[in-house]
């Protein structure tokens, strides 16, 4: 095998990804971010304990106890979830499937068509009730998905899976591929 | 002869394969030891159990054992078609597998001792994916199982479309080829001492340990370290004399056990394949081809540091991170000279460009580090402990952050078209090394501190593992990003 460790390829060869090219998800997607925030409430507990510990008055001890976590929530659902949604976003393009997400802590993570080893759609009970489904893609090698694209219109992520496993199986029909995927 | 017929034949392998069973079924018991544990204890604890289990436990074991090795082996068939094995198994619940050649990542053979008077084998068979299984052929006569390993690679290597694939015929003279003489296997032992972890963990009950010492040593030489004719500090030392000949006994067990697998450590390359032949006792010969590689690992210890030596690993699809070295392709022991001719032999680049890291990945570790022993620092003052516990804690915190910076400032990076690597360590050293054709997924990390110092992280995922190359520059990142998934997307499998 020959070292090239320093290959040059020209800029045009591998197409950047753009950030106008990323497509938003349903805005189900809030409500059920919102939903999740619950955990958040949760606080209140340790909150009124600490404080009965220290003898506070009562008064005192239930509106801190029950208004901190209440203050956080609404400043979460207010602040951070619309831009967390505003961010979360896919492409799929020709090759490759690309998705962004996170508010602060921005990822994308990126998965081509030729190392996908099989998809699921998967929706929890308040997924369903909101309507919305993700899409699991998942590669060789780690036993978790490689990549989750939350917050999908029911019939997208169907649609976006037809289109993957069409590409999938356009990709396997050709002669002389191996598809490496797991044995039965 | 109908086409179901034609296509299975099955077939038993030799009486000698209950041996194999028996062992294996001792080997599960022990692994399952901690979900009987409840049992055990209830039996140890009730008399008049105990002293049933005593008596007629051993031999209804040995019953016990030996029929479901017998059964075991009598319901074991195989069955070897053009291109795929199919396993018939299980007592209870019958159960065929199909493994594919085409699907093989790793074949080995092994030797065990057991069967080496009478020319039998075990096939080994890892497949790919991500709950990757292996399967054992186990009490084959050797040349059989010589020639299913060709046959299987042979039909593999046709299922590959790597380009510049040759198809080698295994008979030829290697490429390559790399002896270890039996000193050079018996620093494995020194420089990949398992058994030393055990004194970490051992060291919180180090003060009983010494008291049972000390009645060991009391009842060997009675008197001689109670007397008063030692002072506290010869007592000190003689304590001190026995726990090093406590690590040394670990070191030789260790020894031992090195020798035991890396005996006659014979590395050769034809072509593509790879292939390492070794052990005392159970002589095992595995490989692999240089499109099947995942990962490779570069180790050096700090034991290996002073002895210089290298240690190479090779992973392949589903190894993770958690795999042992009996699993993997290994090369226990390289010097600096051997290390450099099988790094060409693998493509590795000799003089690799490495790249320090942002000053921020350092500040993110100590802000880190210094909250969290900050917040327990806090707690432990509330709560009231004693001044001696703060200063313990404090002082760890400190090392911990010391440490964390070392190891800031000997990380380093490099990416190129084909390799991704990166190096760790502060004693010791790890580089591993990912090749670009062989990333599975890519991700982009940016925290809102990196995004405004015009920084991203790097998440690489192969089959074989997973590379982090943090805080480069916004820009090359993404590029670099493009770059790979560009070259990714043309090729195919794993």
């Amino acid at each position: 095998m020959s070292e090239q460790p320093n290959a040059v390829l020209t800029t045009d060869h591998f197409p950047p990804l753009r950030a106008l090219d990323f497509q938003p998800v349903d805005p189900a997607y809030r409500h059920q971010l919102r939903v999740g925030l619950w955990p958040v409430l949760l606080l209140t507990l340790p909150l009124i304990w600490v404080q009965w510990q220290l003898g506070l008055p009562p008064a005192l001890v239930v509106s801190v106890g029950v208004g901190l976590p209440l203050l956080l929530f609404i400043l979460l659902a207010v602040i951070w979830v619309p831009r967390r949604y505003r961010y979360t976003g896919y492409v799929v393009r020709e090759q490759d499937l690309h998705l962004r997400t996170g508010a602060l802590w921005r990822r994308t993570t990126s998965v081509t068509y030729s190392r996908i080893q099989h998809l699921e759609v998967s929706q929890g009970p308040l997924e369903r009730w909101l309507g919305i489904a993700r899409l699991l893609v998942y590669t060789a090698g780690g036993s978790s998905h490689d990549l989750a694209i939350p917050g999908l219109a029911r019939d997208r992520a169907d649609q976006l899976r037809q289109h993957l496993l069409h590409h999938l199986d356009q990709r396997q029909a050709a002669p002389t591929e191996d598809d490496g995927a797991n044995s039965a | 002869m109908s086409a179901a017929e034609q296509k299975t034949q099955w077939r038993r392998v030799a009486p000698l394969a209950i041996l194999f069973f028996a062992l294996r079924g001792i080997r599960r018991l022990i692994s399952e030891a901690a979900s009987v544990a409840p049992l055990l204890v209830l039996v140890a604890l009730n008399e008049s159990l105990r002293n049933l289990a005593l008596s007629y436990g051993p031999l209804l074991a040995g019953v016990l054992l030996l029929g479901s090795a017998l059964a075991w082996y009598l319901t074991f068939l195989y069955a070897v078609e053009a291109d795929r094995i199919l396993l018939r198994q299980g007592i209870v619940r019958r159960r065929t597998l199909t493994l594919e050649f085409a699907r093989v990542q790793q074949a080995d053979i092994q030797i065990p001792w057991y069967y080496r008077p009478f020319g039998l084998a075990m096939l080994t068979l890892d497949s790919a994916g991500a709950s990757g299984q292996t399967l054992h052929l186990s009490g084959i006569p050797v040349d059989q199982a010589e020639a299913l390993r060709d046959q299987i690679l042979q039909v593999r290597d046709q299922a590959d479309i790597d380009p510049d694939s040759t198809p080698a015929s295994l008979t030829d003279e290697p490429d390559y080829s790399l002896h270890l003489a039996t000193p050079e296997v018996l620093r494995y032992g020194l420089m990949h001492n398992n058994l030393l972890v055990i004194v970490p963990i051992l060291a919180p009950f180090s003060e009983l340990l010494i008291r049972r010492l000390e009645v060991v040593v009391n009842w060997l030489a009675p008197d001689w370290l109670t007397t008063d004719a030692l002072t506290t500090g010869q007592r000190i030392a003689a304590m001190g004399a026995l726990l090093l000949g406590l690590v040394m006994v670990l070191m030789l067990i260790s020894m031992l056990l090195g020798l035991l697998r890396y005996k006659g450590y014979h590395l050769q390359r034809q072509g593509d394949h790879f292939r390492y032949q070794a052990g005392l006792t159970t002589v095992l010969t595995r490989s692999v081809r240089r499109p099947r590689m995942q990962l490779i690992t570069q180790r050096r210890s700090w034991v290996g540091r002073l002895l210089r030596r290298h240690s190479l690993i090779i992973s392949k699809a589903g190894d993770g991170q958690q795999g042992q070295d009996s699993e993997r392709f290994v090369v226990p022991v390289l010097n600096d000279s051997n290390l450099a001719s099988l790094q060409h032999e693998l493509g590795l680049p000799a003089q690799p460009a490495w790249k320090s890291v942002h000053w921020g990945a350092a500040v993110t570790a100590l802000v880190r580090w210094l909250g969290l022993g900050g917040v327990v620092l806090l707690w432990l003052w509330f709560q009231g402990v004693p001044d001696g516990v703060l200063w313990v804690v404090g002082s760890l915190t400190v090392l911990v952050l010391v440490w964390s910076v070392l190891s800031w400032w000997r990380l380093r990076c490099y990416c190129s078209a084909e390799w991704l690597s990166l190096r760790q360590g502060v004693i010791g050293r790890t580089i591993r090394w990912l090749p670009t054709s062989r990333v599975q997924s890519v991700a982009l990390h940016q925290p809102w501190w990196q995004r405004r110092l015009q920084r991203a992280t790097l998440d690489v995922r192969g089959a074989g593992g997973r590379l982090v190359l943090p805080w480069l520059p916004a820009q090359e990142a993404e590029r670099y990003r493009d770059q790979l998934l560009y070259r990714i997307a043309g090729l195919q499998g794993l």
